[in-house]
């Protein structure tokens, strides 16, 4: 009996630490992630859009900060800060040629980007090379890091 | 003795279970930080030398490089844009580090001021440039490099 008892308590550790081994991603198939991800991406950009404060606060991590067209870097602050004051304004928005790459609760996500923006009143309609870097932060993806460079010719 | 044969295989199963969620448990950011910047520098000294054998062990084998000019290269391509003739640095200068932790995975950005001939032309305009790096098997690795031209706001 207490044989039986010891395995049967063994064999719930064995569970509670596979689980806990696991992160939080872990039984998603990569499919399922990018899916996730593109949802995400697609809610962002329909913020952009409408200058949705709300849903880009909820969207973008606490610590997020990102590296603009012109090499600068900018804070989640100064961007919200940007749309609040129509420095930013978003017409449309097209992205393609996208690329996953799935490590655990990280996904680097990258992508050409089309859209027509404007930026202190120059408008942007060049073609740009994106990445973004989500991270599962308390089981919710959040976008911790953005980065565009403008497409020019190749080397 | 298949009880006991049991047991043994169940606690290996934990041991392992718990070291494979390990990795950088119990360190602080400051400590990923400093593994983070070892490498980062071993990378840079690799760069000018053109020590493709010591990229090939940083750089993640699903790495993607954006170069300042927008164009996406896997590891194989940057394994092969790295050697002399291609990429040859006049100087290497890089500065203002950050680093984001998040477990296993941490962004780190900087500026490089670095004077390099690439693909025939002289490149004097600073770079501003995240990478990221994840630890696979105990091993931190650079997953993704992006850059940008820094031009005037």
């Amino acid at each position: 009996m207490i044989r039986r008892i010891s395995i049967c308590s063994l064999l719930i550790v064995t569970l509670a630490a596979l689980a806990g081994a696991q992160g939080t991603s872990k039984g998603q198939t990569d499919a399922e992630i990018e899916k996730e991800i593109l949802k995400l991406e697609n809610e962002r950009d329909e913020a952009r859009q409408k200058g949705d404060m709300k849903a880009l606060d909820r969207i973008l991590a606490d610590d997020y900060f990102y590296i603009g067209v012109r090499g600068n870097v900018r804070t989640k602050a100064n961007r919200i800060d940007d749309y609040e004051a129509g420095i930013i304004k978003v017409y449309s928005i097209k992205k393609d040629n996208f690329i996953f790459k799935i490590y655990g609760d990280t996904v680097l996500m990258s992508g050409r980007e089309t859209s027509t923006t404007e930026y202190h009143g120059k408008p942007n309609v060049k073609p740009r090379q994106f990445t973004n870097v989500y991270i599962k932060l308390d089981g919710r993806w959040r976008l911790a890091f953005h980065q565009a460079t403008p497409i020019l010719e190749p080397w | 003795m298949m009880r006991r044969i049991l047991l043994l295989s169940l606690l290996t199963v934990v041991f392992l279970g718990q070291a494979r969620a390990q990795t950088t448990k119990g360190q602080t950011d400051a400590e990923i930080e400093e593994e983070v910047l070892k490498v980062e520098h071993e990378k840079d000294q690799a760069m000018q030398k053109g020590d493709v054998a010591t990229l090939d062990r940083i750089y993640g084998d699903k790495l993607i490089f954006v170069n300042p000019r927008g164009k996406v290269l896997s590891k194989a391509q940057r394994l092969a844009d790295v050697k002399p003739g291609n990429l040859d640095y006049v100087n290497f200068k890089r500065s203002d580090y950050t680093m984001h932790v998040y477990g296993n995975t941490v962004i780190l950005t900087g500026l490089s001021s670095s004077l390099v001939h690439y693909h025939g032309e002289l490149v004097r305009t600073p770079r501003q440039f995240m990478q990221v790096y994840v630890k696979e098997n105990g091993q931190w690795r650079m997953v993704s490099h992006h850059a940008n031209f820094v031009s005037e706001q």
